[in-house]
């Protein structure tokens, strides 16, 4: 039986819930595109858990949860209510593009080597910002915040099928974006085919 | 198992979500096959590479001081029964 005083709540509500607001404000940046929205969905987003924390299993993933009550809020308040389904495509794009183009690169000794190691943290950030909103979310929850496949379902509300897919175009999609990025910077050359 | 297998199985191994039984067939198959193992590789590191460069720590000490106050006033367990309310459309 969990005890229900107040001060276990918030002993509790500090050790688990509390330890995630880097990772929630990191995402909300992203979300929000702007840092006083970020602070008021995080904030929001705590006072609410904290509220609901009797609703939360314990044993379970604590961040998915927090996620999860953030992801809601978001949808419901803050995303703009006009915005349309995004029925782009993307399979212009090869499976493996990046491999392919870093292969070809004979004129190179390494030219992975040199892409990983030589790719800006700035242009790694910007790619990831300027995905469509769809795939930049599973994306984010993915490789930034390492959920699981079940557990991004569960936060956005998608079949995992549908996560999976969305990963899978939003990683092509990234992946040609920083190949771009790489080329500008002159640290990869046009491959001469 | 062949190359179209251990391709079709590459991202559930990179994201972690592939079975014991199926990392282990695939780490058979690129042990003797040069190609699937340089693009397991390749996309291997550019998952960590995005993790590494796309995470950035934000500041939010003073958030984390004002949510830490404000927590003072609420009382646990009075959110009632509604957590996820749909999307008001
Ligand atoms: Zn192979």
């Amino acid at each position: 039986m969990a005890d229900r005083k107040p001060i276990v709540y918030r002993q509790r509500f500090e050790k688990e819930a509390m330890v995630h607001i880097d990772a929630l404000m990191r995402t909300a940046r992203r979300m929000t595109k702007s840092d006083t929205d970020a602070e008021d969905l995080v904030q929001e987003t705590m006072l609410k858990a904290y509220r609901f924390f009797d609703k939360f299993e314990e044993g379970t993933n604590c961040k998915a949860w927090l996620f999860k009550i953030m992801t809601n809020i978001f949808i419901n308040n803050y995303r703009s209510k006009s915005k349309a389904p995004q029925s782009l495509t993307f399979d212009d794009i090869d499976d493996s593009f990046l491999f392919g183009q870093l292969a070809k690169n004979k004129e190179m000794s390494d030219p992975e080597k040199e892409f990983f190691s030589k790719i800006f943290d700035k242009d790694v950030r910007k790619a990831i910002d300027e995905l469509p909103e769809d795939f930049r979310m599973v994306v984010i929850l993915s490789f930034i915040e390492g959920f699981a496949y079940q557990e991004i379902a569960d936060i956005t509300d998608l079949q995992i099928g549908t996560v999976k897919s969305r990963l899978h175009r939003g990683r092509k999609l990234l992946q040609k974006a920083l190949f771009d990025y790489a080329r500008r910077s002159g640290f990869i050359k046009e491959p001469l085919n | 198992m062949n190359c179209r297998d251990a391709l079709r199985l590459l991202f559930d191994v990179v994201d972690n979500e592939a079975s014991e039984s199926e990392i282990k067939k695939v780490r058979e198959h690129i042990q003797s096959c040069e190609k699937c193992a340089a693009r397991y590789e390749m996309e291997q590191k550019f998952k960590k590479c995005i993790e590494k460069k796309g995470k950035f720590s934000p500041e939010c000490e003073k958030l984390r001081d004002k949510i830490t106050q404000q927590l003072d006033d609420i009382d646990p367990g009075s959110g009632g029964a509604d957590l996820f309310p749909s999307p008001l459309n």
